[in-house]
Protein backbone atom coordinates (compact mmCIF):
# COMPACT_ATOMS: atom_id res chain seq x y z
CA UNK A 1 0.00 0.00 0.00
CA UNK A 2 2.98 2.29 1.24
CA UNK A 3 4.57 1.65 -2.26
CA UNK A 4 1.55 2.21 -4.03
CA UNK A 5 1.46 5.44 -3.01
CA UNK A 6 4.58 6.34 -3.23
CA UNK A 7 4.01 5.31 -7.09
CA UNK A 8 1.43 7.31 -7.24
CA UNK A 9 3.09 10.33 -6.28
CA UNK A 10 5.89 10.23 -8.06
CA UNK A 11 3.93 9.78 -10.93
CA UNK A 12 1.65 13.23 -10.22
CA UNK A 13 5.03 15.03 -9.99
CA UNK A 14 5.57 13.74 -13.18
CA UNK A 15 3.32 14.79 -14.79
CA UNK A 16 2.54 18.14 -13.35
CA UNK A 17 6.28 19.79 -13.84
CA UNK A 18 5.61 18.87 -17.78
CA UNK A 19 4.36 22.54 -19.71
CA UNK A 20 1.11 21.96 -20.86
CA UNK A 21 0.50 22.76 -24.68
CA UNK A 22 -2.23 24.84 -26.52
CA UNK A 23 -3.88 22.86 -29.46
CA UNK A 24 -2.94 24.38 -32.75
CA UNK A 25 -5.27 26.29 -34.47
CA UNK A 26 -6.50 25.85 -38.22
CA UNK A 27 -4.66 30.06 -38.26
CA UNK A 28 -1.64 28.89 -36.60
CA UNK A 29 -1.24 25.73 -39.28
CA UNK A 30 -1.99 28.12 -42.56
CA UNK A 31 0.72 30.33 -41.55
CA UNK A 32 3.31 27.02 -41.07
CA UNK A 33 1.80 25.76 -44.39
CA UNK A 34 2.34 28.50 -46.39
CA UNK A 35 6.24 28.56 -45.53
CA UNK A 36 6.69 26.24 -48.20
CA UNK A 37 10.08 25.46 -49.34
CA UNK A 38 9.32 24.70 -52.68
CA UNK A 39 8.41 27.81 -53.62
CA UNK A 40 11.88 28.78 -53.62
CA UNK A 41 12.20 26.05 -56.57
CA UNK A 42 12.28 27.35 -60.60
CA UNK A 43 8.86 25.86 -61.30
CA UNK A 44 8.17 23.85 -64.79
CA UNK A 45 6.39 26.07 -67.62
CA UNK A 46 2.86 24.36 -68.48
CA UNK A 47 3.35 21.24 -70.63
CA UNK A 48 6.89 21.89 -70.76
CA UNK A 49 8.28 18.91 -68.40
CA UNK A 50 7.07 15.73 -69.83
CA UNK A 51 7.54 12.49 -67.50
CA UNK A 52 5.77 9.16 -67.41
CA UNK A 53 3.43 8.61 -64.10
CA UNK A 54 2.60 4.70 -62.80
CA UNK A 55 -1.21 4.93 -64.66
CA UNK A 56 -3.80 1.59 -64.74
CA UNK A 57 -0.07 -0.60 -64.93
CA UNK A 58 -1.17 -4.55 -63.32
CA UNK A 59 1.01 -6.64 -63.06
CA UNK A 60 -1.19 -9.33 -63.44
CA UNK A 61 -2.49 -8.29 -66.59
CA UNK A 62 0.86 -7.49 -67.39
CA UNK A 63 1.81 -11.47 -66.65
CA UNK A 64 0.80 -15.15 -67.73
CA UNK A 65 -1.00 -16.69 -65.15
CA UNK A 66 -0.12 -20.72 -64.01
CA UNK A 67 -2.11 -22.88 -61.86
CA UNK A 68 -1.97 -26.15 -60.67
CA UNK A 69 -5.74 -26.41 -59.77
CA UNK A 70 -5.21 -25.24 -56.04
CA UNK A 71 -2.06 -22.61 -56.80
CA UNK A 72 -1.06 -19.98 -59.18
CA UNK A 73 1.88 -17.99 -60.16
CA UNK A 74 2.75 -15.43 -62.34
CA UNK A 75 5.35 -14.91 -65.16
CA UNK A 76 6.34 -11.88 -67.59
CA UNK A 77 4.68 -12.27 -70.82
CA UNK A 78 6.92 -14.25 -73.34
CA UNK A 79 8.53 -16.17 -70.55
CA UNK A 80 6.34 -19.27 -71.72
CA UNK A 81 8.92 -20.76 -74.74
CA UNK A 82 6.64 -23.83 -74.95
CA UNK A 83 3.14 -24.45 -74.03
CA UNK A 84 1.77 -28.34 -74.82
CA UNK A 85 -1.54 -28.40 -76.18
CA UNK A 86 -2.27 -30.60 -73.63
CA UNK A 87 -1.13 -28.20 -70.76
CA UNK A 88 -3.03 -24.93 -72.33
CA UNK A 89 -5.85 -25.40 -69.42
CA UNK A 90 -3.45 -24.44 -66.95
CA UNK A 91 -1.77 -21.25 -68.74
CA UNK A 92 -3.81 -17.77 -68.44
CA UNK A 93 -6.72 -18.67 -66.48
CA UNK A 94 -8.58 -16.74 -63.72
CA UNK A 95 -5.92 -16.44 -60.84
CA UNK A 96 -7.68 -18.35 -57.79
CA UNK A 97 -6.38 -20.24 -55.00
CA UNK A 98 -2.94 -19.23 -52.97
CA UNK A 99 -0.61 -17.40 -54.52
CA UNK A 100 3.06 -18.75 -54.32
CA UNK A 101 6.18 -17.35 -55.67
CA UNK A 102 7.62 -18.16 -59.05
CA UNK A 103 10.24 -20.66 -57.35
CA UNK A 104 7.76 -22.19 -54.96
CA UNK A 105 5.43 -23.06 -57.47
CA UNK A 106 8.19 -24.95 -59.68
CA UNK A 107 8.75 -26.92 -56.96
CA UNK A 108 5.03 -28.10 -56.44
CA UNK A 109 5.00 -29.07 -60.18
CA UNK A 110 8.47 -30.31 -61.43
CA UNK A 111 5.99 -32.97 -63.43
CA UNK A 112 4.36 -30.70 -65.94
CA UNK A 113 6.85 -27.31 -65.71
CA UNK A 114 10.36 -27.23 -66.67
CA UNK A 115 12.40 -24.34 -67.13
CA UNK A 116 15.19 -23.66 -69.91
CA UNK A 117 18.15 -20.44 -68.96
CA UNK A 118 18.67 -17.94 -71.59
CA UNK A 119 21.32 -15.48 -71.88
CA UNK A 120 20.43 -11.93 -71.91
CA UNK A 121 20.89 -11.57 -75.65
CA UNK A 122 18.71 -14.81 -76.48
CA UNK A 123 16.09 -13.00 -74.11
CA UNK A 124 16.36 -10.14 -76.68
CA UNK A 125 16.20 -11.86 -79.34
CA UNK A 126 19.50 -10.93 -80.37
CA UNK A 127 21.01 -14.58 -80.39
CA UNK A 128 19.05 -18.05 -81.31
CA UNK A 129 18.49 -20.68 -79.15
CA UNK A 130 19.65 -23.69 -80.07
CA UNK A 131 17.65 -26.11 -82.63
CA UNK A 132 18.66 -29.25 -80.46
CA UNK A 133 17.20 -27.36 -77.32
CA UNK A 134 13.96 -25.91 -78.62
CA UNK A 135 13.79 -29.26 -80.49
CA UNK A 136 13.56 -31.63 -77.50
CA UNK A 137 11.15 -29.69 -75.63
CA UNK A 138 8.39 -30.82 -78.15
CA UNK A 139 9.59 -34.29 -76.72
CA UNK A 140 8.42 -33.76 -73.64
CA UNK A 141 4.87 -33.24 -72.12
CA UNK A 142 5.99 -30.07 -70.02
CA UNK A 143 5.42 -26.66 -69.81
CA UNK A 144 8.83 -24.26 -70.83
CA UNK A 145 9.36 -21.60 -69.16
CA UNK A 146 12.51 -19.59 -69.69
CA UNK A 147 15.03 -18.05 -66.92
CA UNK A 148 17.76 -16.20 -66.63
CA UNK A 149 19.25 -17.13 -62.93
CA UNK A 150 16.11 -18.53 -61.60
CA UNK A 151 14.12 -15.82 -62.32
CA UNK A 152 11.46 -16.17 -65.24
CA UNK A 153 12.21 -14.08 -68.32
CA UNK A 154 10.44 -12.93 -71.30
CA UNK A 155 12.24 -14.13 -74.23
CA UNK A 156 11.55 -12.32 -77.83
CA UNK A 157 11.27 -14.32 -80.85
CA UNK A 158 14.45 -14.62 -82.91
CA UNK A 159 14.30 -15.06 -86.51
CA UNK A 160 15.45 -18.93 -86.46
CA UNK A 161 13.28 -20.08 -84.06
CA UNK A 162 9.99 -20.57 -84.87
CA UNK A 163 9.18 -22.81 -82.07
CA UNK A 164 9.11 -19.64 -79.40
CA UNK A 165 5.88 -17.81 -78.53
CA UNK A 166 5.22 -15.00 -79.97
CA UNK A 167 5.47 -12.54 -77.54
CA UNK B 1 23.77 -2.07 -78.93
CA UNK B 2 26.51 -1.44 -76.35
CA UNK B 3 25.79 -2.65 -73.39
CA UNK B 4 26.93 -1.82 -69.83
CA UNK B 5 27.75 -5.31 -67.74
CA UNK B 6 27.01 -3.84 -64.26
CA UNK B 7 26.51 -4.91 -60.91
CA UNK B 8 23.11 -3.07 -59.72
CA UNK B 9 22.44 -2.60 -56.74
CA UNK B 10 18.67 -2.63 -56.02
CA UNK B 11 18.74 -1.00 -52.93
CA UNK B 12 16.27 1.46 -53.22
CA UNK B 13 13.74 -0.75 -54.01
CA UNK B 14 13.89 -2.56 -50.61
CA UNK B 15 11.15 -5.47 -50.82
CA UNK B 16 9.29 -5.40 -48.65
CA UNK B 17 8.93 -7.46 -45.76
CA UNK B 18 6.77 -10.50 -46.90
CA UNK B 19 3.33 -10.10 -45.03
CA UNK B 20 0.89 -12.81 -44.34
CA UNK B 21 -1.35 -12.86 -47.39
CA UNK B 22 0.93 -10.96 -50.09
CA UNK B 23 3.30 -12.20 -52.45
CA UNK B 24 6.02 -9.90 -53.71
CA UNK B 25 7.90 -9.47 -57.02
CA UNK B 26 10.40 -7.38 -58.21
CA UNK B 27 9.88 -6.79 -62.54
CA UNK B 28 12.75 -5.52 -64.16
CA UNK B 29 11.74 -3.88 -67.45
CA UNK B 30 14.54 -3.09 -70.00
CA UNK B 31 13.62 -0.37 -71.66
CA UNK B 32 15.63 -0.65 -74.71
CA UNK B 33 14.12 -3.73 -75.92
CA UNK B 34 11.54 -4.50 -73.54
CA UNK B 35 12.91 -8.03 -71.95
CA UNK B 36 10.95 -8.38 -68.84
CA UNK B 37 12.81 -10.78 -65.93
CA UNK B 38 11.20 -11.69 -62.34
CA UNK B 39 14.21 -11.36 -59.87
CA UNK B 40 14.60 -14.01 -57.34
CA UNK B 41 14.85 -11.92 -54.28
CA UNK B 42 14.50 -12.78 -50.44
CA UNK B 43 11.77 -11.07 -48.61
CA UNK B 44 14.44 -8.54 -47.11
CA UNK B 45 17.54 -6.82 -48.27
CA UNK B 46 19.11 -6.26 -51.63
CA UNK B 47 20.15 -8.30 -54.47
CA UNK B 48 21.94 -7.39 -57.34
CA UNK B 49 20.49 -7.52 -60.68
CA UNK B 50 21.78 -9.89 -63.04
CA UNK B 51 21.11 -8.39 -66.50
CA UNK B 52 22.74 -6.25 -68.26
CA UNK B 53 21.60 -2.54 -68.90
CA UNK B 54 21.42 -1.15 -72.30
CA UNK B 55 21.43 2.42 -73.45
CA UNK B 56 17.65 2.96 -72.42
CA UNK B 57 17.71 1.99 -68.74
CA UNK B 58 15.87 -0.66 -66.48
CA UNK B 59 12.84 0.04 -64.69
CA UNK B 60 12.61 -1.83 -61.66
CA UNK B 61 9.37 -2.34 -60.14
CA UNK B 62 7.93 -3.50 -56.77
CA UNK B 63 5.03 -5.48 -56.71
CA UNK B 64 2.75 -6.71 -54.01
CA UNK B 65 -0.29 -8.48 -54.83
CA UNK B 66 -3.39 -9.62 -52.11
CA UNK B 67 -3.67 -13.52 -52.41
CA UNK B 68 -7.69 -13.51 -51.41
CA UNK B 69 -8.29 -10.75 -53.87
CA UNK B 70 -5.94 -11.37 -56.09
CA UNK B 71 -5.60 -7.68 -56.61
CA UNK B 72 -2.07 -5.64 -57.06
CA UNK B 73 -0.47 -3.19 -56.02
CA UNK B 74 2.75 -1.32 -57.45
CA UNK B 75 4.33 -0.26 -54.10
CA UNK B 76 7.49 1.41 -55.77
CA UNK B 77 9.81 2.11 -58.97
CA UNK B 78 12.51 3.13 -60.10
CA UNK B 79 13.95 4.08 -63.39
CA UNK B 80 18.12 3.35 -63.68
CA UNK B 81 20.14 3.68 -66.51
CA UNK B 82 24.12 4.57 -67.32
CA UNK B 83 23.13 7.82 -69.34
CA UNK B 84 19.92 8.97 -66.58
CA UNK B 85 20.64 10.50 -63.63
CA UNK B 86 20.02 8.65 -60.11
CA UNK B 87 18.08 10.36 -57.35
CA UNK B 88 17.55 9.26 -53.74
CA UNK B 89 14.70 10.56 -51.32
CA UNK B 90 14.34 10.52 -47.79
CA UNK B 91 11.76 11.78 -45.35
CA UNK B 92 12.74 12.16 -41.77
CA UNK B 93 10.14 13.05 -39.10
CA UNK B 94 10.23 13.83 -35.43
CA UNK B 95 8.68 10.76 -34.91
CA UNK B 96 10.76 7.78 -34.57
CA UNK B 97 7.91 5.08 -34.49
CA UNK B 98 6.36 3.64 -37.33
CA UNK B 99 7.37 1.10 -40.14
CA UNK B 100 6.98 4.37 -42.77
CA UNK B 101 7.78 8.16 -41.68
CA UNK B 102 5.41 9.11 -39.87
CA UNK B 103 4.08 12.49 -38.74
CA UNK B 104 0.96 15.03 -36.99
CA UNK B 105 -0.14 17.44 -40.01
CA UNK B 106 1.12 20.72 -38.12
CA UNK B 107 4.62 19.09 -37.40
CA UNK B 108 7.63 20.08 -39.38
CA UNK B 109 9.70 17.07 -41.39
CA UNK B 110 12.14 17.25 -43.81
CA UNK B 111 13.07 15.68 -47.47
CA UNK B 112 16.51 15.05 -48.54
CA UNK B 113 17.17 14.55 -52.18
CA UNK B 114 20.34 13.12 -53.43
CA UNK B 115 20.94 13.80 -56.73
CA UNK B 116 23.59 12.81 -59.34
CA UNK B 117 24.50 12.24 -62.77
CA UNK B 118 23.24 15.45 -64.06
CA UNK B 119 25.61 17.82 -67.01
CA UNK B 120 26.04 20.89 -65.29
CA UNK B 121 27.45 23.44 -67.93
CA UNK B 122 25.14 25.68 -70.70
CA UNK B 123 23.91 24.56 -73.54
CA UNK B 124 22.95 21.06 -72.06
CA UNK B 125 19.18 19.75 -72.78
CA UNK B 126 16.64 20.18 -70.03
CA UNK B 127 16.31 16.33 -69.97
CA UNK B 128 20.75 15.65 -69.32
CA UNK B 129 20.64 18.99 -66.76
CA UNK B 130 17.83 18.51 -64.60
CA UNK B 131 14.93 16.47 -62.77
CA UNK B 132 11.52 16.96 -62.07
CA UNK B 133 10.30 16.59 -58.40
CA UNK B 134 6.89 16.65 -57.71
CA UNK B 135 4.39 16.91 -54.37
CA UNK B 136 1.32 14.69 -54.61
CA UNK B 137 -0.95 14.81 -51.50
CA UNK B 138 -3.36 12.01 -50.70
CA UNK B 139 -6.30 12.53 -47.97
CA UNK B 140 -7.32 9.23 -46.32
CA UNK B 141 -11.25 8.65 -46.39
CA UNK B 142 -13.30 7.63 -43.00
CA UNK B 143 -11.01 5.01 -41.72
CA UNK B 144 -7.99 4.28 -44.37
CA UNK B 145 -4.98 4.42 -42.83
CA UNK B 146 -3.33 3.69 -46.22
CA UNK B 147 -3.13 4.69 -50.12
CA UNK B 148 -2.55 2.52 -53.52
CA UNK B 149 1.53 4.28 -54.04
CA UNK B 150 0.93 4.02 -57.38
CA UNK B 151 -2.41 5.88 -57.29
CA UNK B 152 -0.95 8.25 -55.24
CA UNK B 153 1.21 9.63 -57.85
CA UNK B 154 -0.19 8.86 -60.70
CA UNK B 155 -2.32 12.29 -60.70
CA UNK B 156 -1.55 15.94 -61.09
CA UNK B 157 0.66 17.06 -58.47
CA UNK B 158 0.60 19.06 -55.45
CA UNK B 159 3.33 21.13 -56.58
CA UNK B 160 6.41 20.79 -59.13
CA UNK B 161 10.14 22.24 -59.69
CA UNK B 162 12.97 21.63 -61.13
CA UNK B 163 16.56 20.50 -59.53
CA UNK B 164 18.91 21.33 -61.13
CA UNK B 165 22.26 20.03 -59.12
CA UNK B 166 24.13 17.29 -58.60
CA UNK B 167 24.25 16.90 -54.55
CA UNK B 168 21.78 17.08 -51.72
CA UNK B 169 19.04 19.33 -51.55
CA UNK B 170 17.15 19.53 -48.40
CA UNK B 171 13.75 20.74 -47.94
CA UNK B 172 12.25 21.51 -44.35
CA UNK B 173 8.37 21.31 -44.52
CA UNK B 174 6.98 23.18 -41.42
CA UNK B 175 3.74 21.51 -41.63
CA UNK B 176 1.75 19.36 -43.82
CA UNK B 177 0.06 20.79 -46.79
CA UNK B 178 -2.96 18.32 -46.42
CA UNK B 179 -6.03 19.86 -46.23
CA UNK B 180 -10.02 19.23 -44.33
CA UNK B 181 -12.90 20.55 -43.72
CA UNK B 182 -11.25 20.97 -39.66
CA UNK B 183 -7.59 21.80 -41.02
CA UNK B 184 -6.41 20.30 -37.58
CA UNK B 185 -8.19 17.09 -38.65
CA UNK B 186 -6.53 16.29 -41.77
CA UNK B 187 -4.70 13.08 -42.63
CA UNK B 188 -3.17 11.16 -45.38
CA UNK B 189 -0.19 10.99 -47.22
CA UNK B 190 2.71 13.15 -48.79
CA UNK B 191 4.29 11.56 -51.74
CA UNK B 192 7.63 12.80 -53.45
CA UNK B 193 8.84 12.10 -56.33
CA UNK B 194 11.81 12.32 -58.62
CA UNK B 195 11.07 11.99 -62.48
CA UNK B 196 13.74 12.24 -65.34
CA UNK B 197 12.92 14.31 -68.22
CA UNK B 198 11.35 11.98 -70.60
CA UNK B 199 12.94 12.03 -74.68
CA UNK B 200 10.11 9.46 -75.33
CA UNK B 201 11.98 6.79 -75.18
CA UNK B 202 11.33 4.98 -71.69
CA UNK B 203 7.78 3.76 -70.58
CA UNK B 204 7.95 5.21 -66.85
CA UNK B 205 10.64 8.36 -65.71
CA UNK B 206 10.45 8.01 -61.78
CA UNK B 207 13.57 7.91 -60.73
CA UNK B 208 13.28 8.06 -56.82
CA UNK B 209 10.29 8.32 -54.40
CA UNK B 210 9.52 8.76 -50.99
CA UNK B 211 6.81 9.27 -48.87
CA UNK B 212 5.56 10.38 -44.94
CA UNK B 213 2.02 9.30 -43.23
CA UNK B 214 -0.18 12.67 -42.09
CA UNK B 215 -2.09 12.22 -39.27
CA UNK B 216 -4.48 14.34 -37.65
CA UNK B 217 -4.50 16.43 -34.35
CA UNK B 218 -5.98 14.96 -31.11
CA UNK B 219 -8.91 16.71 -29.78
CA UNK B 220 -11.27 16.12 -26.78
CA UNK B 221 -14.03 17.24 -24.70
CA UNK B 222 -15.16 16.94 -21.38
CA UNK B 223 -19.18 16.32 -20.63
CA UNK B 224 -20.84 16.62 -17.47
CA UNK B 225 -19.37 19.49 -15.96
CA UNK B 226 -19.10 23.12 -17.51
CA UNK B 227 -16.94 25.92 -16.48
CA UNK B 228 -17.94 28.09 -14.06
CA UNK B 229 -19.88 25.14 -12.40
CA UNK B 230 -20.75 25.69 -8.44
CA UNK B 231 -20.86 22.37 -7.04
CA UNK B 232 -22.60 21.33 -3.53
CA UNK B 233 -23.13 17.44 -3.11
CA UNK B 234 -21.87 14.85 -4.77
CA UNK B 235 -19.86 15.64 -7.97
CA UNK B 236 -20.99 14.69 -11.28
CA UNK B 237 -19.96 11.36 -13.32
CA UNK B 238 -17.96 12.44 -16.50
CA UNK B 239 -17.81 11.74 -19.66
CA UNK B 240 -14.36 12.19 -21.70
CA UNK B 241 -14.87 12.33 -25.90
CA UNK B 242 -11.80 11.45 -26.80
CA UNK B 243 -10.71 12.18 -30.76
CA UNK B 244 -7.65 10.91 -33.27
CA UNK B 245 -5.48 10.06 -30.09
CA UNK B 246 -1.45 9.93 -31.46
CA UNK B 247 0.00 6.62 -31.73
CA UNK B 248 1.81 5.45 -28.96
CA UNK B 249 0.42 8.55 -26.48
CA UNK B 250 -0.96 9.11 -22.84
CA UNK B 251 -3.68 10.62 -22.30
CA UNK B 252 -5.27 12.20 -18.68
CA UNK B 253 -7.63 14.50 -17.42
CA UNK B 254 -5.70 16.06 -14.49
CA UNK B 255 -7.36 17.96 -11.60
CA UNK B 256 -5.62 20.98 -10.24
CA UNK B 257 -6.49 22.88 -7.60
CA UNK B 258 -6.83 26.63 -8.20
CA UNK B 259 -7.86 27.93 -11.91
CA UNK B 260 -3.88 27.59 -13.45
CA UNK B 261 -2.58 24.11 -14.97
CA UNK B 262 1.18 25.55 -16.34
CA UNK B 263 3.70 25.19 -13.40
CA UNK B 264 1.53 23.50 -10.82
CA UNK B 265 1.10 19.66 -10.53
CA UNK B 266 -1.97 18.05 -11.03
CA UNK B 267 -3.42 14.90 -10.10
CA UNK B 268 -3.92 12.59 -12.83
CA UNK B 269 -7.92 11.63 -12.47
CA UNK B 270 -8.26 9.20 -15.58
CA UNK B 271 -5.41 7.87 -17.54
CA UNK B 272 -5.88 6.25 -21.29
CA UNK B 273 -2.69 4.67 -23.10
CA UNK B 274 -2.78 3.99 -26.42
CA UNK B 275 -0.11 1.69 -27.36
CA UNK B 276 -1.01 0.57 -30.87
CA UNK B 277 0.30 2.76 -34.27
CA UNK B 278 -2.63 4.28 -35.85
CA UNK B 279 -4.98 6.76 -34.10
CA UNK B 280 -7.65 5.80 -31.96
CA UNK B 281 -10.94 7.34 -30.72
CA UNK B 282 -12.91 6.36 -27.56
CA UNK B 283 -15.54 7.41 -25.08
CA UNK B 284 -14.71 7.03 -21.25
CA UNK B 285 -16.76 7.21 -17.96
CA UNK B 286 -15.16 8.63 -15.20
CA UNK B 287 -16.61 8.74 -11.52
CA UNK B 288 -13.45 9.08 -9.88
CA UNK B 289 -13.40 12.70 -9.27
CA UNK B 290 -15.77 13.02 -6.06
CA UNK B 291 -13.48 10.70 -4.15
CA UNK B 292 -10.66 13.12 -5.02
CA UNK B 293 -11.65 16.56 -3.70
CA UNK B 294 -12.09 16.52 0.07
CA UNK B 295 -12.07 19.64 0.45
CA UNK B 296 -13.67 23.12 -0.85
CA UNK B 297 -12.40 25.25 -3.32
CA UNK B 298 -12.11 25.96 -7.08
CA UNK B 299 -10.56 23.46 -9.36
CA UNK B 300 -9.69 23.05 -12.95
CA UNK B 301 -9.82 20.17 -15.12
CA UNK B 302 -7.46 19.65 -18.13
CA UNK B 303 -7.61 16.84 -20.72
CA UNK B 304 -4.42 16.72 -22.03
CA UNK B 305 -2.40 14.31 -24.41
CA UNK B 306 1.13 13.17 -24.10
CA UNK B 307 2.99 12.59 -27.48
CA UNK B 308 6.05 12.58 -29.20
CA UNK B 309 5.22 16.40 -29.50
CA UNK B 310 4.97 17.41 -25.79
CA UNK B 311 2.14 17.78 -23.88
CA UNK B 312 -1.41 19.48 -25.37
CA UNK B 313 -4.44 19.99 -24.38
CA UNK B 314 -7.07 18.26 -26.15
CA UNK B 315 -10.13 20.88 -25.47
CA UNK B 316 -10.37 24.06 -23.09
CA UNK B 317 -9.68 23.95 -19.52
CA UNK B 318 -13.09 23.97 -17.00
CA UNK B 319 -12.83 25.81 -13.56
CA UNK B 320 -15.53 24.85 -11.28
CA UNK B 321 -15.59 25.20 -7.61
CA UNK B 322 -16.94 22.87 -4.25
CA UNK B 323 -18.22 24.04 -1.67
CA UNK B 324 -20.04 20.98 0.70
CA UNK B 325 -19.85 23.10 4.02
CA UNK B 326 -23.50 23.26 5.56
CA UNK B 327 -23.83 26.88 7.10
CA UNK B 328 -27.07 26.89 9.50
CA UNK B 329 -28.58 30.67 10.14
CA UNK B 330 -30.30 30.64 13.48
CA UNK B 331 -31.12 33.26 16.45
CA UNK B 332 -29.88 32.00 19.66
CA UNK B 333 -32.63 32.44 22.61
CA UNK B 334 -31.71 32.15 26.04
CA UNK B 335 -34.54 31.28 28.76
CA UNK B 336 -33.41 32.34 32.27
CA UNK B 337 -35.40 31.45 35.82
CA UNK B 338 -35.95 35.18 36.26
CA UNK B 339 -38.16 35.13 33.66
CA UNK B 340 -40.18 32.54 34.61
CA UNK B 341 -43.48 33.26 36.85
Amino acid sequence: MKNTLLLCALATHALGSQPVLVRVTPETLAKLQARDPMIRLVKPAQNEAKVARPLNQSIIKQSTILHDGKNWTLVPNGAVVFLPEALKSRVNVRPVGTLLPWSEFLTKNPSWITTTEVSFDQAAGNETLPAERTEFWAKQDKIVVAVHQTGPISVRVAAASPTLTKR
Amino acid sequence: MKTILSILLVGAIHAAAQTPGYVNFIRQNQQGNGVEWDMPVAPTGTSPSALALDNGGALFQLWTIEETSAKDYLLDQKLVGAYLPAADIKVTTLDPYGQTPRTRVDQPFTVAINITGLLTGTGFPLAASSVLLERHLGSYQSGQTTLDPAKAVSGTPFSSAYLSANGNTVLKFEASSLTAADPTKASGEEHFVVHALSDGSVTQTQLASGFVQVLPVASGAIKGITNGDQLRFQLPQLELLLNDLYPRSDTYLLLFEGTQVTGVEGKTVKGFPVDGETCQSTVIEVSELDSMITTDGTYTLALVSDTIYGREQLCETVTFSVNRTLHVNAMQVNFSDEATP
